[in-house]
């Protein structure tokens, strides 16, 4: 189990990705209920939730829904039942957590337009599309709003000067309208050949890009992607989930969750759960592999 | 029933009606939740519709959509957004609105 410093209750935390989100619930103790499920399913603690009655009721909820939806997934293995449950428990799980972690909105399109998506829906999209590209396996995916720099000092006054419960959708972050997105990649080494690590970075940044553009109407002004391990493409797949969305998540307990889907993150994650890539590129690639990050400007 | 229901019910089923649209954002985390908890939802999941400067004021509408793979995201929100105009315009032709169209998953 990891820990994760809380702040202390007084000043108020930033707002979180998805506080707006009407779905989402303040707990009488000061915490979105988000958080308290997220931080239960990524098995970090720092110890409140153990004294807290509400989150420690909530936390109770999310067991009891677990077991529920686990429930039709035990139902399937019933020879008399005629249908296979467990895609929609998968679905079901996957959107509940998807709602709980949205991630941030993203301008589709740049204003007087309204338009949004949110991160963890477009990075899904570019995840796949990544992992289109043979010898890679998709990783963490951030994207945000490209910062326009005319609007950033006003907003960040204004935004120090406002009172984070007062925002709403009108003051999403557009910025220029397009998005840059950070992906981690894993490279898979064959016995023939090493991987050309810079070829492979272009062409996932290509499909990267094609996806946005094609699929998702996003526009995008960069796509770095780094290229955070090589693994050996003979061995076992530490994946078995043939959903190519589906996320390891390395800071998981499977010890702490009895779900037999071992509920990794279905999406790239805005939070802390999601796995970091390093800030140099090509950090954790091994001695000898190099730079092995891209980094293009789109349109 | 409200005005404020009566116009959300019109409203949803528009946005239903637009190409590429797989659902409304179900809300289905809070539903699940009332459904352990015996609690009921006040408002309905996927759009919601406001007046925060009064009556007379212009309407705020936000619309949360689910689009279906198949479909551009960004077009389908586009046409959301133009659904949503034209039948507040059918049914309120004097007033004015925002409209906020977010897609919030792909199926």
């Amino acid at each position: 189990m990891t820990s994760r410093i809380h702040p202390p209750a007084s000043p108020p935390p930033p707002e979180p990705p998805g506080a707006s989100d009407p779905d989402d619930e303040l707990l009488p103790c000061g915490r979105l209920l988000s958080q308290v499920w997220a931080d239960r399913e990524e098995g970090t603690s720092d110890g409140h939730e153990r004294t807290c009655p509400h989150c420690r009721r909530a936390v109770e909820e999310l067991d009891r829904l677990e077991t529920a939806v686990r429930g039709l997934h035990d139902a399937a293995d019933d020879p008399a039942a005629s249908y296979d449950a467990a895609p929609l428990t998968q679905r079901v799980m996957d959107i509940v957590r998807m709602e709980l972690r949205p991630g941030r909105p993203l301008p589709l399109a740049p204003p007087p337009e309204d338009l949004w998506i949110m991160e963890t829906a477009a990075a899904r999209t570019l995840r796949a599309a990544a992992e289109q590209v043979p010898g890679v396996r998709a990783g963490s995916c951030r994207i945000a709003p490209e910062p326009d720099p005319a609007e950033r000092d006003s907003a960040e006054r204004d935004s120090a000067e406002r009172d984070s419960a007062e925002r709403d959708s009108a003051e999403r972050d557009s910025g220029t309208g397009r998005v840059s997105v950070r992906l981690g990649i894993q490279a898979l080494l064959s016995a023939s050949e090493p991987p050309d690590l810079p070829r492979l970075a272009d062409a996932v940044r290509l499909r990267v890009e094609r996806a946005a553009d094609r699929h998702l109407g996003l526009r995008t002004a960069t796509v770095d992607v780094h290229v955070t391990d090589l693994v050996d493409a003979d061995g076992p797949d530490p994946d078995p989930d043939p959903d190519p969305d589906r996320n390891p998540d390395p800071d998981r307990n499977p010890d702490s969750n009895p779900n037999p889907d071992p509920d990794r993150n279905p999406e790239p994650g805005p939070g802390p759960a999601d796995a970091p890539v390093p800030d140099a590129p090509g950090a954790n690639v091994p001695d000898g592999a190099g730079n092995s990050s891209g980094k293009g400007t789109g349109r | 029933m409200s005005q404020h229901a009566v116009l959300s019910e019109d409203l949803a089923a528009a946005v239903r009606d637009v190409p590429g649209v797989a659902f409304l954002t179900p809300g289905i985390t809070r539903r699940l939740r009332s459904a352990l908890t015996g609690s009921e939802s006040a408002s309905p999941a996927g759009l919601r519709v406001s007046r925060p400067a009064g009556e007379g004021a212009p309407w705020r509408i936000d619309v949360r959509i689910v689009t279906s793979a198949e479909a551009r995201a960004v077009d389908v929100a586009r046409a959301a957004s133009a659904a949503v105009t034209a039948r507040l315009t059918e049914t309120h032709p004097a007033d004015t609105a925002r409209v906020t169209v977010t897609v919030t998953g792909i199926v």
